[in-house]
């Protein structure tokens, strides 16, 4: 059983790849998607996309996650660096795409689809926090049929969408629109009702709340843990800023300031103070440039702004006087050994202490989740870094009844990993309430395998990247408006042309294998892309020295690679692209197009030495017949071979299949 | 591509232990059953036909409005054409008999045979994706049978066998109708030959 449009083809190994019962893949073979914390199925997405059809798109997207346009502004795109693209020449825009798709629905269409429940079941769930991993829980929980309530401590829902990500990144109107698309289906929010303190997990238990969420994020800051930390009012933890921010005080803390930390936290806090009108804003960092976990865009835009990285610099004292920081008083610092994580440890040099002069200073190094904070959460255990320990691939705590995920179980994460919690969160929390075995680790599944769109290989070849276009640097440093402005129509059809479909193609290279090692022929050629995985690279040439046997379609096991036989051209295809196109050679009996003229060609070129006039440009039908014409020692009639057809045994066994088609026997000979 | 060369290039091996297949034309009446028969055993789809019944005519002969019916299956060449061509090697001769046959292991589905053959004999498989071609029906003879189309023969026109015995047979078979022209019966049994 395989997929309707991409049917292996017929010498291919037939158990090579596992089918489903719709036809589908049952494991994705496109890194975009097994990558994606949130498992999106991105090449079917961006199909739709680039045929105009949003609101499928849309769809398609939602059956994994709630937020594609928030996705669409603010993930960090692992789907993006996974991408096969970036060997030919640079990743899709995978993120704007979906931030198109969103905008289109959202603003021009009808909204998004809102989906009916499956099941209509009794129990009721309580969410805690209303952030992206507790809302996509509570998604998916109503999705299935469940009652479900999100408790949230802050005056609005959407957690560090509304109160962290800097309005410049994430406008609020559209966190708004996509929470409200969530509460449509029938998701109760109580806002300012604070879960641990007064309200305990215990008092939820006892109004019949069957399972829980913990989606409480990661609210406390680490603390540079270096003098004058606590002394003065001007040093504030980079979340807290944000949030004030986020809620209405829009005041600068100070001209001059220093951020310490490196990651999208630092960067958005600096970037928030050059907006509410800081002269200078330093970010503090104690490695280089290139170790900063801040997503690579956003360190671009930055620089833009004018913020300056202060690299190999480590905090070690604050000055000030009357209760004011006047200095940051820092070490240089230089790389030694590699510490767990991966990145070269920062050593200091001694004696390279200096004053930076600051009027305020913004730690970002880090959060944890505040456990301590709401002892009626119950007794759970804990990591090490203070973060709540689940089972992986279930997000159970040690309480049974008791689900976590997103910057509470990994520390300060990304919205798409928040989203993947939440989601694998409410499919362990159905399997608990139904009673069922926790469910395992699966990979991502295809949902549909659009067609691609069909193109020739230079236009595959030669479409760029988009760029993104932004608002002017003048106003972006003195607004908060909307940074990035997204792809528009035309672009994102354009960049929809660029997706290499990696789920139909699996990249096994038997295409390969079979024309050059098997052939001879080394038409097709497959680059190595990464550690285990190859790319076509021909779609700036074509094929030049494909004969046109048609060998690779035959062992292709996906239906990647197709041939169409077209009058006198033969198309070879590659998901969708025309790769090469051949001239076929015309029949000189039957008039039938039979094979490419360079494949006779190439089997003449090993017949010469053979003793055979080989100059008849006959198909195998007509050479049949000239050859019992010239035992008969009569003129070849080439007509015949058509209807030889009807009148020979094929003819009675086409026959004999109609027949047993009627009485409904097997479909075979 | 690295042609393989048959193993009965290398080593000379006498024409007696070579098959011979003869259709008695006179005897064919274009049944189509070998072409069936052939199919059947093989348990191919629609499209590949490996033996083929060719008609030619009708056309006036000896005063009697005849037909050809040419029985067209694999010659088994001592220098096979696709042999010749096949870039795996999947198309070999075999050293005992002759009998050219494809390693359906080996085929790749390249289709240089269909395009070297001069008589057109190896076909195309769409189910299996391989090219198929006549090859005696080996496991058949090989179990001391006769091929599927010989066998399935409705009108006993096709003989299988080792070349003398064929060639002893056509003989005798041809001095049988002289012999008969001579009584005064003629056309009904002339072999054109």
């Amino acid at each position: 059983m395989g997929h309707i449009m991409f049917s292996p083809g017929a010498g291919a190994d037939k158990d090579r790849i596992v089918y489903a019962e719709d036809g589908l893949k049952r494991e994705s073979s496109a890194p975009c998607q097994l990558n994606c914390p949130a498992e999106i199925d991105v090449p079917s997405y961006i199909a739709l996309i680039g045929k105009g059809k949003y609101d499928e798109a849309i769809e398609q997207i939602r059956k994994d996650n709630p937020f594609p346009w928030v996705c669409g502004l603010v993930c960090t795109n692992p789907c993006e660096a996974w991408c096969q693209r970036r060997y030919l020449d640079k990743a899709l825009c995978i993120k704007d795409l979906k931030g198109l798709a969103a905008k289109m629905v959202m603003e021009k269409g009808t909204g998004y689809r809102i989906p009916e429940p499956r099941n209509a079941f009794q129990e009721k769930v309580a969410v805690i926090g209303s952030g992206p991993a507790g809302l996509t829980a509570a998604y998916f929980l109503a999705w299935e049929g469940y009652k479900v309530t999100i408790f949230e401590l802050m005056k609005e829902p959407g957690g560090l969408m509304i109160a962290g990500i800097p309005e410049f990144r994430l406008p609020r109107t559209i966190v708004r629109r996509e929470i409200e698309a969530i509460t449509a289906m029938g998701v109760e929010i109580a806002t300012d009702t604070p879960v641990g303190t007064d309200l305990t997990l215990d008092h939820l238990r006892a109004n019949g709340y069957k399972a829980f969420f913990l989606g409480i994020g990661a609210w406390q800051g680490y603390r540079l843990g270096i003098e004058g930390e606590n002394d003065y009012p001007q040093v504030i933890s980079a979340l807290q800023f944000l949030k004030d921010v986020s809620f209405g005080l829009k005041i600068k803390p100070a001209d001059k300031v220093a951020i310490v930390g490196g990651g999208n936290a630092a960067v958005d806090a600096a970037r928030t103070c050059i907006r509410l009108g800081s002269q200078s804003v330093s970010i503090v960092y104690r490695r280089t440039r290139s170790e900063m976990p801040a997503h690579f865009e956003e360190i671009i835009q930055m620089a833009e702004e004018g913020i300056h990285v202060h690299q190999l610099t480590i905090p070690a004292k604050i000055l000030g006087n009357y209760g004011k920081v006047d200095f940051l008083e820092c070490v240089m610092a230089t790389l030694g050994e590699p510490d767990p994580s991966g990145r070269r440890r920062p050593v200091p040099i001694e004696g390279s202490e200096y004053k930076m002069p600051v009027g305020a200073i913004i730690t970002a190094i880090g959060q944890r989740p505040d456990i301590e904070a709401f002892p009626g959460l119950g007794e759970m255990e804990l990591t090490k870094q203070q973060t709540i320990k689940v089972a992986s691939y279930n997000q159970q705590t040690s309480l049974p009844d008791v689900f976590a995920g997103g910057d509470a179980v990994t520390g300060p994460a990304t919205v798409v990993q928040a989203i993947g919690a939440g989601k694998r969160a409410a499919r362990a929390i159905h399997a608990y309430l139904r009673s069922q075995a926790s469910p395992e680790k699966l990979l991502p599944r295809p949902h549909s395998m659009v067609a691609p769109t069909p193109m020739d290989y230079r236009e595959k070849a030669f479409i760029q990247r988009q760029e993104i276009p932004m608002i002017d640097l003048d106003r972006r440093i003195h607004t908060f408006d909307q940074v990035e402005l997204g792809l528009d129509e035309i672009a994102a059809k354009q960049e929809a042309k660029r997706c290499m479909r990696c789920d139909i193609c699996e990249r096994c290279g038997k295409c390969v294998d079979v024309c050059k090692d098997k052939l001879g022929v080394s038409a097709i050629r497959f680059h190595h892309a990464g550690e285990s995985s190859l790319i076509l690279k021909d779609y700036v040439h074509g094929l030049p020295k494909c004969i046109g046997c048609g060998s690779c379609v035959n062992i292709c096991p996906t239906g990647a690679l197709q041939m169409i036989d077209r009058g006198d051209e033969r198309l070879l295809l590659m998901c969708g692209t025309v790769i090469n196109r051949i001239k076929m050679e015309q029949c000189h009996g039957c008039g039938a197009y039979y094979l490419p003229k360079i494949f006779v060609k190439h089997v003449e070129k090993y017949l010469e030495d053979m003793p055979h006039a080989y100059n008849d440009k006959l198909c195998p039908e007509c050479r049949k017949i000239a050859h019992a014409a010239r035992m008969s020692g009569t003129e070849p009639n080439y007509d015949i071979a058509t209807s030889l057809e009807s009148m020979s045994a094929d003819g009675v066994q086409q026959h004999a299949k109609l027949l047993w088609l009627q009485v409904g026997g097997p479909n075979k000979t | 591509m690295s042609a393989v060369q048959p193993e009965s290039e290398t080593k000379h091996v006498g024409s007696s232990d070579r098959y011979y297949l003869y259709q008695d034309k006179d005897r064919c009446i274009g049944c189509y059953s070998c072409e069936l028969h052939c199919k059947m055993n093989k348990n191919l789809p629609i499209g590949p036909r490996l033996c083929r019944i060719v008609e030619i005519g009708p056309k006036v002969r000896n005063d009697n409005l005849r037909a050809d019916f040419h029985f067209l299956p694999c010659f088994h060449c001592e220098k096979p054409f696709c042999a010749h061509v096949c870039p795996t090697g999947a198309i070999q001769k075999r050293t005992k008999d002759g009998i050219v046959f494809i390693e359906n292991s080996l085929c790749i589905g390249c289709k240089c045979c269909i395009a070297a053959c001069p008589w057109g004999v190896p076909q195309w498989n769409p189910e299996t994706g391989k090219a198929v071609k006549c090859d005696y029906c080996m496991d058949r003879v090989d179990r001391g049978l006769k091929p599927a189309c010989v066998t399935g023969c409705l009108t006993q026109c096709l003989h299988f066998g080792p070349v003398d015995e064929t060639s002893k047979l056509l003989r005798q078979r041809y001095a049988e109708s002289m012999d008969i022209t001579a009584a005064g019966t003629p056309g009904q049994f002339t072999t054109i030959l």
